[in-house]
């Protein structure tokens, strides 16, 4: 029975067109025919020996597969690993099947192949993503035992096959309560809970675990796998995060400062009781609004859009929920992240407090002056009575005896205790006059000039130079012109008078006047005597005088009242035989209010530009 | 002592700038019997009292710029003035005005006597009697 041609040529199409490579080899391993996927897998072989062909050796495989087909006529099926024609290995799947003559005698072996490179990777990149999959994989059995885990498993809990997940994972001796394995296994779904095991080496470690279902058999699941993600730096991280927030909170709610902080779009983002209490409004009508803009004053706006790094406002008024004034002193940052302005923080402190504190400090300091000087007046008083005493003394001793050398030195000093007496009187009006300073917008040079011109002539006469500075460009002030006046002609007096006493040639009293920190600055200075400690320490004592009888001891104290009436400060510095200079300094927030015309006038800017010249008298 | 000392006037000196206080007590002493200086000006003083010698001196320690003070250690450290007894007219601030002057001068010695301001007559002239009558100036 012999194959009809058509068909032999049909057969002879069909190998050549299998895609694994075919070939066929006789007795002597000589390849006697191959298929197209042969040649391209290892090269044309026709009538070379197959161990050349596949393995490239000069001479026969040991423990060849095909010779073993030849003497038994088996079919064999075997993993093999040869070289292609390019020189890499290549694993393969062969298939040998013996091919018979009519004796039944093994004349040739087919070898049928299956290329496995690609397969061969596929596993070696399995088991490498096994291994190396960051989070620790196990593969766990119906009894919990573990039969499969990957290196990340067996660094960080110990390499042990066969043991319960739980022994494994946490140390336990039964399974967990929680355990998704078990659940898994009992509803075929994946699950996924939080952990807390121990490693090998004691530490705790925190994992998010998630199963999968293995090897369904008829709904039966065999196996699951467990996915570990170790998160115990992340546990760490947010339980730093979690006490640093704790600290912020603790510290930004206790701290006796208001804070506000606004994100990119002004929105308030965070505040704290302080500023619920400063401002008056509960922080859910703050928070996520954008800030009221009564709380951002007009010298904060640059830190406010990021045009300035900081600032800090000593004395500045917020609104309150009720439109009311509140001072506070204001500090804004401004923030940033990666160069780009995300928002503004502010802090501010309370100051009605300190400057309630401050007003009653000034009244105590006022009740405290009065006493000082009814004290100092009854001393005052008792001197004079005294001098009116020694005056009738001395009179009526000069009459009981007819002398009218002492009736005259009696007489006049009557008439000299009875000046002093009117000229104490005249003063102690002065000091209690007008309680309330009764301000107008003045241009407070020509105030200075006015005091220089009233005393030019007498320091001329006594050879000192007298001179006023005045800074270009103050604006007028809300001042009371006489008081400021009576001030400045105080301490001219006394500088004057300290010049004299110095009783040296070439002396000089300057009075400067410029503004620092919207603060108006009266200098008086003189190279005159100076004081030494003892009445510098009684300078503003009442009826204290180095000037004896010349003095009322009344100037400084006036002085001093006239200027604090204004909201400013006397202070002063001396060294003897070398000068003095007093300072005046009036913040010019603290000036006392104008009456209301005055102050439609100066919002209507009449006034705002600085005169350069003195003023007519007023 | 000499008989002639003992019947000698005796001499008291005020030193202060105030007129009012210098005649006043000038006239209360002289009509006491006393011989009186009173000097107003105290850089003249020393000179003047040197030539007066006296046998008290009433000093206004108290005088603008430390002219008193001055006044009491160059009087205390003059050997013509070493017998005048000093009686001090100030107020209470004299005392501890002394005290640091003392302190700075140890070998100053201390006032003999001190009378407040504004000066009470009565106890003035006690206080200047029981000076003068110590050292034997006032016979009993």
């Amino acid at each position: 029975m012999s194959t009809p041609p058509s068909q032999v040529a049909r057969r002879a199409q069909l190998l050549e067109e299998v895609p694994s490579p075919v070939v066929v080899i006789d007795q002597s391993y000589t390849i006697v025919d191959h298929n197209r996927a042969f040649a391209e897998l290892f090269g044309e072989g026709r009538g070379r020996p197959c161990f050349e062909v596949t393995h490239r050796r000069p001479q026969q495989c040991p423990g060849c597969p095909a010779s073993e087909t030849f003497a038994d006529g088996q079919r064999r099926v075997l993993e093999e690993t040869g070289v292609d024609r390019s020189g890499r290995p290549v694993h393969y799947l062969v298939q040998l099947t013996p091919l018979r003559d009519a004796s039944d005698v093994v004349q040739y072996v087919a070898a049928v192949s299956t290329d496995l490179t690609a397969t061969r990777w596929l596993q070696r990149e399995y088991q490498t993503l096994f291994d190396k999959v960051p989070c620790y994989v196990t593969v766990v059995n119906r009894d919990l035992r573990v039969v499969r885990a990957n290196e990340r498993f067996r660094e960080t809990f110990g390499a042990a096959r066969g043991e319960h997940c739980y022994t494994l994972f946490k140390g336990r001796f039964e399974p967990c309560e929680d355990c998704p394995v078990l659940m898994t296994f009992q509803d075929g779904c994946g699950h996924t809970s939080r952990h807390v095991g121990v490693a090998a080496s004691g530490a705790a470690t925190h994992y998010v675990v998630s199963t999968e279902p293995l090897q369904r058999d008829g709904g039966q699941v065999s196996h699951v796998i467990e996915m570990a993600l170790d998160i115990t730096q992340e546990q760490r991280l947010q339980e730093e995060l979690a006490l640093a927030n704790l600290l912020r909170q603790a510290l930004v709610e206790n701290t006796p400062e208001a804070i506000v902080v606004v994100d990119a779009e002004r929105r308030v983002v965070l505040t704290n009781r302080a500023a619920e209490a400063l401002l008056g409004r509960r922080r859910e009508q703050l928070l996520g609004r954008r800030i009221p803009p009564g709380l951002v004053p007009a010298r904060a706006r640059g830190v406010f859009l990021g045009r300035r790094d900081s600032c800090v406002i000593d004395d500045v008024e917020l609104s309150g929920s009720r439109g009311e004034r509140i001072p506070v002193r204001l500090t804004g940052v401004a923030l940033r992240h990666g160069g780009e302005h995300v928002g503004a923080a502010f802090i501010a402190r309370d100051l009605r407090e300190r400057k309630r504190l401050e007003k009653e400090k000034l009244e105590a300091e006022r009740l405290a002056a009065v006493g000082q000087t009814v004290a100092g007046l009854a001393h005052g008083i008792k001197n004079i009575l005294t001098g009116l005493e020694g005056g009738m003394y001395v009179t009526s001793t000069g009459l009981a005896k007819g002398d009218q050398r002492r009736v005259q030195q009696g007489w006049e000093m009557l008439e000299r205790n009875m000046g002093r007496i009117s000229s104490l009187v005249k003063n102690l009006l002065a000091f209690s006059r007008g309680e309330e300073p009764r301000p107008a917008l003045i241009d407070p040079g020509a105030v200075v000039a006015d005091v220089v011109g009233l005393y030019r002539d007498s320091a001329e006469q006594h050879g000192v130079t007298l001179e006023a500075a005045v800074a270009d460009g103050i604006a007028p002030a809300a001042m009371d012109r006489e008081g400021l006046h009576t001030c400045l002609a105080n301490l001219v007096s006394n500088a004057l008078d300290a010049c004299l006493v110095a009783q040296a040639g070439g002396c000089s009293v300057k009075v400067a006047l410029r503004e620092e920190e919207e603060a108006l600055i009266f200098e008086v200075s003189d190279t005159g005597c100076g004081m030494d400690y003892d009445v510098k320490q009684r300078a503003f004592t009442s009826f204290f005088s180095t000037k004896g009888a010349g003095g009322t001891g009344l100037g400084l104290l006036i002085t001093r009242k006239i200027v604090q009436q204004h909201g400013g400060s006397v202070t002063f510095e001396s060294t003897p035989g070398a000068g003095t200079t007093f300072r005046l300094r009036f913040p010019r927030s603290r000036l006392p209010q104008l009456p209301r015309g005055e102050e439609a006038n100066r919002r209507e800017g009449v006034h705002r530009r600085p005169r350069r010249t003195a003023p007519a008298k007023e | 002592m000499s008989s002639s000392d003992r019947q000698r006037v005796p001499r008291v000196a005020l030193v202060d700038d105030e007129v009012d206080v210098t005649t006043y007590l000038a006239c209360a002493l002289e009509e006491r019997g006393y011989q009186v200086l009173a000097c107003n000006q105290a850089t003249a003083a020393l000179v003047r009292l040197r030539a007066f010698v006296p046998d008290l001196i009433c000093l206004d320690l108290l005088m603008p710029e430390e002219l008193g003070t001055s006044l009491y250690v160059a009087v205390r450290h003059d050997d013509m003035l070493a017998h005048s007894r000093v009686l001090i007219l100030s107020g209470l601030d004299a005392r501890s005005e002394l005290a640091s002057l003392i302190a700075a001068h140890p070998e100053l010695p201390p006032p003999d006597g001190y009378i407040d301001k504004p000066v009470d007559l009565a106890a003035f002239l006690i206080a200047v009697d029981a000076l003068l009558h110590a050292t034997g100036e006032v016979q009993a």
